[in-house]
């Protein structure tokens, strides 16, 4: 693999939810917030929790997640899907986030998307969690997007 | 000073297999990347400058040692400054859960996630069900 020196047009890109999120095992979750350093090429869509993504483009998604659980003995997982409801797996760049309740397991706070040919638009599904629990407003997705 | 990215800006690398056994200073293994290289089982190879960020998920089988402080073990630091995480089993009585367990780190040449402490009664005997490092390479011009 070769490497050169390149300098690459970058943008920050930060989503978050306006408002808390009653949320249960199956539901996306419903960005609706995003704020950006300059022109760039993400899109959100509340209604579903959609990411955009131009697929010309790099990205690294990485979504922190603060989640009230409803029992205080239950796990979740979230993980990115695509468009069509596909889970995208770690050899395609998806990795969830996964909180498991035990004494002889550790966690993975944070569901990373990252892939140097991004898919054209990702969700985060729960898709492990108790029924009424709430994702908070601290929960935010923080994209870094290079031009190649 | 001023930044840029080097070409190609984004890196990843994970496991694809359970690594069992990991011991105080040992590494975790690597076997799939994607925008850099894997040297010897374990280091991804930087080749310049990076932004780093590393986490792991250790398996919950019962009776196994599940506590590990990690850190990037880098070939070169650009400063003298390294973070490390410990990983802590999960298991409280709270309902709302905060917090970022992962690693973070700039660094040179090529970097491997290793242990610097292991805490509990069963070190050495608890496997790793999820390895990744991610990165971002970065052009200093002073």
């Amino acid at each position: 693999m070769s490497y050169y020196s390149r300098k690459l047009p970058t943008q920050l890109i930060e989503i978050t939810m306006s408002s808390a999120q009653t949320a249960s095992q199956g539901d996306f979750v419903l960005f609706d917030t995003l704020r950006a350093t300059g022109t760039h090429g993400v899109t959100i869509n509340g209604a579903t929790g959609e990411i955009g993504l131009d697929t010309t483009k790099q990205y690294s998604v990485r979504a922190s997640m603060h989640v009230e659980r409803s029992n205080s003995t239950s796990s979740y997982t979230f993980a990115w899907h695509d468009s069509g409801g596909t889970l995208i797996t770690t050899a395609d760049g998806g990795y969830d986030a996964r909180f498991e309740d035990g004494i002889y397991s550790n966690s993975t706070y944070v569901a990373v998307y990252q892939n140097l040919n991004p898919v054209s638009a990702i969700r985060l599904k729960a898709t492990l969690l108790a029924a009424s629990s709430t994702i908070l407003t601290a929960t935010k997705v923080i994209i870094v997007e290079v031009t190649p | 000073m001023s930044f840029g990215f080097n070409f190609p800006a984004l890196f990843r690398a994970h496991n694809t297999t359970l690594q069992t056994g990991i011991g105080s200073g040992g590494p975790f293994n690597l076997q799939f990347s994607e925008g850099c290289e894997i040297i010897g089982g374990s280091r991804v190879n930087i080749q310049n400058n990076a932004y780093l960020y590393g986490d792991i998920k250790i398996d919950g089988s019962t009776g196994k040692n599940q506590s590990y402080d990690i850190a990037f073990d880098p070939t070169k630091l650009i400063s003298t400054m390294i973070s490390e995480a410990w990983q802590i089993a999960s298991e409280i009585n709270l309902t709302i859960m905060v917090g970022d367990d992962a690693v973070y780190n700039v660094a040179q040449d090529n970097v491997a996630l290793t242990v610097r402490q292991i805490s509990g009664s069963n070190p050495g005997n608890s496997s790793a069900d999820q390895t990744r490092v991610f990165g971002l390479r970065v052009e200093v011009t002073p």
